[in-house]
């Protein structure tokens, strides 16, 4: 047997065999674990912007949806210096009749992941286990340098129970 | 933040420096199904389907953050919440809100199993 063929038998013993390993491992996992999961089909076709079928951030979140109807000055106080209200022209016909700005609270647990093909089909690879995390939204809301029709939503606060996935979070997405 | 149940009763805790920032209950005892076509669901549905800004080191970022709300599992649920100060910085005292669930109320509360996806900065 050539130098060459011991070479590749090495490289194989030593780095195929582990990674092959490990790949059906996770696998049989993701079986075990999510056994509907695995073997659904794929919910949406990959072009569709709901599909799953991606490399990236999932969260699962379980949790209750509450709107607080606030005053401006209240809700302005959360907002950083560089986000103010979105034009009054902008806002929706029930909005402008309704006094006060609505702050959506998303009050639940959440478990971060990222989706990964793995053996041709894509799975949620965890990253944190499961931790308690509600999200503070305000709507209707520009940039104070954008253009007047823009309108975007921003997380004024999110809180969040765990140190680790709020150091990631903050160093990701601020 | 603590969480805890009775029965059917959720409650949930969020402290902030030892002092109580927002406190709620939901009871989970009658959900009722829901869909994102309900009038005032669609019009959540609209407000967090708008461009998801975030701000680092200064500099706006555009995420491309999608709730995925037609595969999200609603329901409406009745939730009692309270703002405690702090939580808006000109609040000087609780402020205690009453949720009716959402079938029953525009603007009422619902409960949501979802899988929300982040594609990152657009």
């Amino acid at each position: 047997m050539s130098l060459q063929n011991h070479l590749r038998r090495i490289a194989t013993i030593v780095c195929y065999v582990p990674l092959v390993t490990l790949a059906v491992t996770r696998f049989a996992l993701s079986l075990v674990r999510h056994p509907h999961a695995a073997f659904k089909g794929t919910e949406y076709a990959e072009d569709d912007p709901d599909s799953l079928s991606y490399d990236g951030m999932v969260g699962d979140i379980t949790g209750t949806v509450v709107t607080i109807f606030s005053g401006r000055e209240d809700v302005q106080s959360l907002l950083p210096p560089e986000l103010t209200f979105a034009n009054d022209d902008t806002l929706s016909a029930w909005l402008r009749e309704r006094d006060g700005h609505p702050v959506i609270a998303i009050i639940g647990s959440n478990e971060i992941g990222r989706r990964k093909r793995i053996l041709g089909r894509y799975h949620t690879v965890p990253l944190f286990p499961n931790f308690l995390e509600t999200f503070v939204a305000v709507p209707y809301l520009r940039p104070v340098d954008g253009a007047a029709s823009e309108t975007c939503f921003h997380f004024a606060r999110v809180y969040c129970q765990k140190f680790w996935p709020t150091e990631v979070g903050r160093l990701c997405v601020g | 933040m603590r969480l805890s149940q009775e029965g059917d009763v959720q409650r949930y805790e969020i402290e902030q420096n030892g002092r109580p920032l927002l406190t709620a209950s939901t009871d989970l005892a009658n959900p009722t199904p829901l869909t994102p076509s309900q009038e005032s669901l669609s019009r959540i549905v609209a407000m967090l389907s708008q461009p998801l800004v975030l701000i680092k080191n200064g500099k706006l970022r555009r995420i491309d953050w999608n709730l995925r709300f037609n595969s999200a599992r609603l329901a409406a649920v009745p939730a009692d919440v309270t703002l405690h100060p702090g939580f808006f910085p000109s609040l000087t005292k609780p402020l205690e809100l009453s949720f009716p669930q959402m079938s029953d109320s525009e603007f009422g509360a619902f409960h949501l199993e979802w899988t929300f996806l982040n594609r990152g900065e657009v």
